[in-house]
């Protein structure tokens, strides 16, 4: 092992690691706003409604995510339209193009969590709430997705570690995040142990983070679960 | 014991499958690794990445069928909820 290696490229690394966060963060946040709208469908009794959400959760859990960013990556540049468009400005970057694909892939997935937990809320939930005058509406707000939000919490850390093992695929496509500093190293010094077991004690850093961070969560929400301590 | 363990085995399987796209990361000549060198020589990238998207799909498909198969002739006989 050289040390000195990986001391000297630490803040290359560091770099890395803060563009992993950004791509992980901005993935999740707009994937989950993406998701809860098409659960929401996913799960309805309109199949002009339904069937659409279906076809694209099918299609994003059933294709890798690297053909998802290659798709983006590569193949949006063949379109005339594509590239004349204000679209261009997202796709001709490698960054946004990646965001794009992590996002509408983590998209999918959460929508088949949140689908899930939606369909399993109990029924004397909403007979409840039915028995008090909610409209629909107001019984999706205030009974059926803060129910699933928490029933899904569990499959979502899980998920949120997927996506952050997932990112590492950015650094295929030339953007310089964990995995993009672990290559550069490698093929600068020709250290393929040390750069990339560096990069990888980075990302159990980070996970070890995320499941920290979904225990304090759930330390939080199922606190009514929790036997009484006398 | 086997339908119990169904579910969790169905995903790894998935999970798998969709997995060794990456193998062409390291330059197997998978169908990921020959759709980039066609898109490439062709200028037509999103046809051959979609193409692989189908064929991947197809996989996954077939092994949800399968996986169902599975499940309903392991389940025969349970007390349905």
């Amino acid at each position: 092992m050289d040390y000195n290696v990986i001391i000297d490229n630490l803040p290359l690394y560091l770099n890395g690691l803060w563009v992993t966060i950004q791509l992980v963060v901005i993935a999740l946040v707009s994937g989950f706003g993406l998701a809860v709208p098409l659960a929401l469908m996913a799960v309805s009794k309109t199949s002009l409604l339904r069937f659409p959400a279906k076809t694209y959760i099918y299609f994003f859990r059933g294709t890798p995510l690297l053909v998802q960013m290659f798709l983006l990556y590569y193949g949006m540049g063949q379109f005339e339209a594509v590239r004349e468009s204000v679209l261009w400005i997202i796709f001709k970057e490698a960054y946004w193009c990646a965001i794009t694909a992590f996002a509408l892939n983590t998209a999918g997935y959460t929508a088949e969590i949140l689908r899930g937990a939606i369909e399993q809320t109990p029924f004397g939930e909403t007979e409840a709430a039915q028995a008090c005058g909610m409209s629909k509406s107001t019984m999706y707000r205030r009974i059926i997705l803060p129910g699933s939000f928490r029933r899904a919490l569990p499959a979502y850390g899980n998920e949120v570690i997927f996506m952050l093992h997932g990112s590492a695929l950015a650094g295929v496509i030339t953007i310089v995040d964990l995995f993009g500093a672990a290559k550069i190293v490698n093929s600068r010094y020709f250290v393929p142990f040390e750069s990339f077991i560096t990069a990888g004690f980075f990302y159990l850093c980070c996970t070890f983070c995320i499941v920290w961070f979904f225990k304090w969560v759930e330390k939080h929400w199922y606190a009514h679960l929790r036997p009484r301590i006398s | 014991m086997v339908r119990h363990a169904l579910p969790g085995f169905g995903n790894n399987w998935m999970v798998l499958a969709k997995t060794t796209a990456l193998v062409s990361v390291i330059g197997l000549h998978d169908m990921m690794y020959n759709a980039g060198v066609a898109g490439g020589a062709t200028r037509q990238p999103f046809t051959f990445f979609l193409v692989v998207a189908l064929m991947f799909l197809s996989i996954t498909g077939l092994s949800d069928l399968g996986l169902r198969w599975a499940n309903r002739r392991f389940s025969v006989g349970v007390r349905k909820v």
